[in-house]
């Protein structure tokens, strides 16, 4: 194949996988701190993209500021569900899940009420291309991937060298004992809830100028993201990255060399992966009982 | 606490008249309705009641899936298929729809039901997946445009099938023969060892419970019971698509269990299943607005009622819980001991 | 012949090896202690036999038939039982329905009658009850029987462990530590309950830590240290053996 596919393949993935890459750490995070499975995490996602929209081209802000805006406000709605919500049911992975389900169900039909059925677009706020060797880069899709490296950079940064980051961590190992080192475990599920959701949002907003913003595109993407946890283990942010990443490119160049059979590709591939490796490729295997 | 069990006795025994009370009511009720959409809503409260049932027989044993949409499917689409392709009647087809999926569930099954868990989850979730796509692609299964024109169940001398009366009571004793054959099978030493297995799988172990026979047995049978409820499926809507069985059909199904009380094997499923039925439907006054008031429900149940509404008794009886429960387990719910009712 | 015999016996956990070439024998009807400082691999020895694992090398011989790498509920089945260090009980349940669960193995008709409620599989059930009675009277749990395994005391729940396991009727009966976090009339009770239960020709395997009531109760005791076998012998035998209290003082004072 030429440079040329072959470059826009491998930006199309690597958008994609990273977009898949921010969700997925969110749901990481949620998973391993707070202990909760979030159904309605797309949502949250499509409403950052609806957000970033609204700001942009109704408000006419400039960009950024809108994603600022659809972060501000995603998360606020977010702290709200869980004080109200998950607070009450947080380690009960099925109770989780209906109460997840009801707010989905809330959250997408809101949308589709307050935005309408027909797809938005965002029009790009970067126009034209990005001339790199012989191959011409949409530079909304680079913009988009230098936009999900800056964030996975000061995640990596927060969690690894801030002193919340250590106490989430800690919280993730142990809530107990994170809790007799005088660590605050309800501020802390607060805080890791809350960036949990904004990454999700902030995910939607960067994708906003790059593809269609529809009320449903966030079921879609949760199905993928949770793909990518099966792949990558529900464990870490590096399973998280690598997991997003494979999905992103595989369903990428999958597209272009067997259509349709794409999505089947993907699903063998990680049924393979599942039966070697049932927690992920960077998951703990499941202590034999 | 003797006592206590005494008056469990007197309260299950007007549980179970009242039940038959139901019943009755249940096999008039085309009588009493003139309304031919809620015969209709009462079958697909039927169908989701069953695929509920399915749920709950694997998570006696400790075992939660997201999957048993993907055994409906291949119930449907094997029942659909015996018929049209191969000129079976539907008589025959149903069986052989629950045996296949049971086959099915043994293949798979055989490999993940050995990693029990999370892994177990994703596993069931990932085998849902594929088989949308298998169902979607072939030109066999119809792709994604389905199977169309499925023929009704044939007749039996004089009763005939294709009605909406006739489908209700069909359905009405397919789902009584599964909360028979359930019930059955709880109160069993089966029942009791699936129970084992979900308290305590190791203590089981010593017990000389074997785990991979006995989880496998309760995926297969789960799945047949889904089988089964999708052959029926197929011919009274007479028309499938790939689209209708996916993982979050799984997940609604799912909540039928939640919602009417995780540790109510049977009536449990009936209960959530009904709710999940006819609440939508009832609050479809509003169209616009009708998942949000639906999705509200679902949350404040959650909240209200972790135990679901069944453990509403319970609740009411001890004043001194408080009403916000919070659950500090880890992993899968395990509130109390299942109960085969 | 021996109940029991281990030879040879050998497990490695990655680098570490927790049991090194360990040989022992059970004898019928006798309560043998295994003791010695922690970490001596005694868990993992009980492990082994009931089939959790299997060794790295060496055999297990029950009965005289070969039961090395057996699953852990076929051992189970062939009649050898175990209690837990924690209290391992069905919680949730009733202490009748604890020890009632531990009754499964013991029917005899088919499944599926068991599924079609027949007579004869509901006859063995209520048999099975009365069994269950019996073991509970004989542990001095019937009084309790309706109680929630939850909610009992600490030194109770330990007995209905021993129950669980006494309800399997096993030929042998692995206790592991069975008198941790006793008071005194609880540990009194037990060791009662333990001699009682082998007058039912059950021989007893103990790991404890209580060095008071080993001697007390024990015909014989073998003694581990890092995994291998360092003494074996009368109680007398083993108080006063050198090697043994070096073993026991070596872990106090490098700690």
């Amino acid at each position: 194949m030429t440079t040329e596919l072959f470059a826009q393949l491998l930006l199309n993935g690597l958008s994609i996988g990273l977009i898949y890459v921010l969700v997925a750490s969110g749901l990481i995070l949620l998973l391993g701190v707070v202990r909760i499975f979030n159904f309605a995490h797309g949502e949250f996602y499509m409403l950052g993209a609806y957000i970033t929209f609204a700001c942009c081209e109704l408000l006419h802000l400039p960009f950024f500021l809108s994603i600022a805006m659809a972060i501000v406000l995603v998360t606020f709605l977010s702290l709200f569900c869980y004080r109200f919500i998950f607070h009450y049911i947080r380690g009960d992975i099925l109770l989780c899940t209906a109460a997840s389900i009801g707010l989905s169900m809330m959250l997408l039909r809101g949308a589709l009420l307050g935005f309408g059925t027909q797809e938005r677009g965002l029009h790009p706020p970067f126009k034209g291309a990005v001339g790199v060797g012989q191959v011409n880069l949409p530079l909304e899709k680079v913009v988009a991937i230098l936009l999900c490296l800056a964030v996975m950079l000061s995640l990596y940064y927060l969690l690894m060298r801030t002193k919340l980051g250590k106490a989430m961590r800690a919280v993730r190992l142990d809530n107990e004992v994170a809790a007799l080192q005088g660590i605050n475990t309800n501020r802390i599920y607060l805080i890791a809830f809350g960036t949990g959701c904004a990454l999700a949002a902030l995910a939607g907003g960067i994708i906003a100028p790059v593809f269609s913003i529809t009320p449903s595109m966030g079921h879609a993407l949760l199905l993928n993201c949770f793909m990518a946890l099966v792949v990558g283990g529900m464990q870490s942010m590096v399973g998280g990255i690598v997991g997003g990443l494979v999905v992103g490119l595989t369903l990428s160049f999958g597209m272009y060399y067997v259509g349709g059979l794409s999505e089947i590709l993907l699903f063998a591939v990680i049924g393979i992966i599942i039966v070697l490796k049932p927690g992920g490729l960077f998951g703990e295997p499941e202590a034999h009982e | 606490m003797g006592s206590q069990k005494r008056m469990n006795n007197r309260n299950m025994r007007k549980i179970w008249i009242s039940l038959m009370g139901m019943c009755l009511v249940l096999a008039l009720l085309p009588q009493l309705t003139g309304s031919a959409y809620l015969v209709h809503l009462m079958i697909m409260a039927c169908i989701n009641i069953m695929l509920g049932l399915s749920f709950s027989l694997l998570f006696s044993a400790g075992l939660i899936t997201i999957g048993a949409a993907g055994f409906w499917a291949i119930g449907a689409y094997t029942s659909a298929l015996l018929v049209m392709k191969l000129g079976l009647s539907f008589w025959a087809a149903l069986p052989l729809a629950g045996l296949a999926a049971a086959l099915v569930a043994f293949v798979v099954g055989i490999i993940i039901v050995k990693t029990p868990g999370v892994a177990f989850i994703i596993q069931t979730m990932v085998i849902n997946m594929i088989l949308v796509q298998v169902f979607g692609h072939f030109e066999i299964f119809g792709s994604w445009a389905g199977l169309l024109d499925i023929p009704s169940p044939n007749s039996i001398g004089p009763l005939e099938f294709t009605g909406k009366v006739a489908s209700y009571y069909l359905v009405l004793a397919l789902l009584l023969v599964n909360v028979l054959g359930s019930y059955a099978l709880y109160t069993s030493r089966v029942g009791r060892a699936w129970g084992a297995i979900r308290l305590n799988a190791r203590l089981a172990e010593t017990l000389g419970v074997d785990l991979f026979r006995y989880r496998l047995a309760a995926f297969m049978i789960s799945s047949a019971v889904a089988g089964l409820a999708g052959s029926f499926y197929a011919h009274y809507f007479q028309s499938l698509e790939p689209g209708m069985f996916s993982v979050f059909k799984s997940i609604y199904i799912q909540i039928y269990s939640i919602l009417g009380g995780l540790n109510f094997y049977i009536l449990g499923p009936v209960v959530g299943g009904l709710i999940m039925t006819f609440v939508p439907e009832f609050l479809r006054v509003s169209k616009e607005i009708e998942p949000i008031m639906t999705g509200g429900i679902l949350i404040g149940l959650v909240i209200f009622l972790p135990g679901g509404i069944l453990s509403l008794p319970e609740r009411l009886r001890s004043f001194s819980m408080p009403l916000f429960r919070r659950s500090k387990q880890t992993g899968f719910s395990q509130s109390s001991q299942g109960n085969p009712h | 012949m021996p109940l029991l015999e281990v030879k040879n016996l050998t497990k490695h956990f990655g680098g570490l090896s927790a049991i090194t070439e360990l040989d022992l024998d059970i004898f019928n009807s006798e309560i043998l202690g295994v003791i010695g400082p922690n970490g001596a691999g005694k868990s993992t020895l009980f492990n082994l036999i009931s089939g959790f694992y299997p060794p790295t090398q060496g055999r297990v011989i029950f009965e005289g038939r070969d039961i090395t790498g057996s699953k852990a509920h076929e051992i189970a089945q062939m009649g050898i039982g175990r209690s837990f260090q924690a209290s391992t009980l069905f919680m949730k349940l009733t202490v009748f329905d604890n020890v009632f669960n531990a009754y499964h193995m013991k029917y005899e008709k088919a499944v599926w009658k068991s599924f079609l409620h027949t007579p004869s599989a509901l006859r063995e059930e209520r048999v099975g009850r009365e069994k269950v009675l019996e073991i509970l009277e004989f542990m001095g749990l019937a009084g309790l029987k309706d109680q929630i395994a939850h909610n009992l005391p600490h030194g109770h729940q330990r007995i209905l462990g021993v129950s669980i396991a006494l309800a399997t009727q096993p030929k042998l009966l692995l206790l592991d530590e069975p008198l941790t976090g006793m008071h005194p009339e609880e540990t009194l009770r037990m060791l009662d309950l333990i001699k009682k239960v082998q007058g039912r020709n059950i021989t007893i395997v103990l790991v404890e830590h209580n060095m008071d009531a080993v001697m007390q109760l024990c015909d014989r005791i073998v003694v581990l240290n890092h995994g291998r076998k360092i003494a074996e012998g009368l109680p007398i035998e083993i108080r006063d053996n050198q090697e043994v209290i070096e073993a026991y003082l070596g872990t106090e004072e490098g700690d």
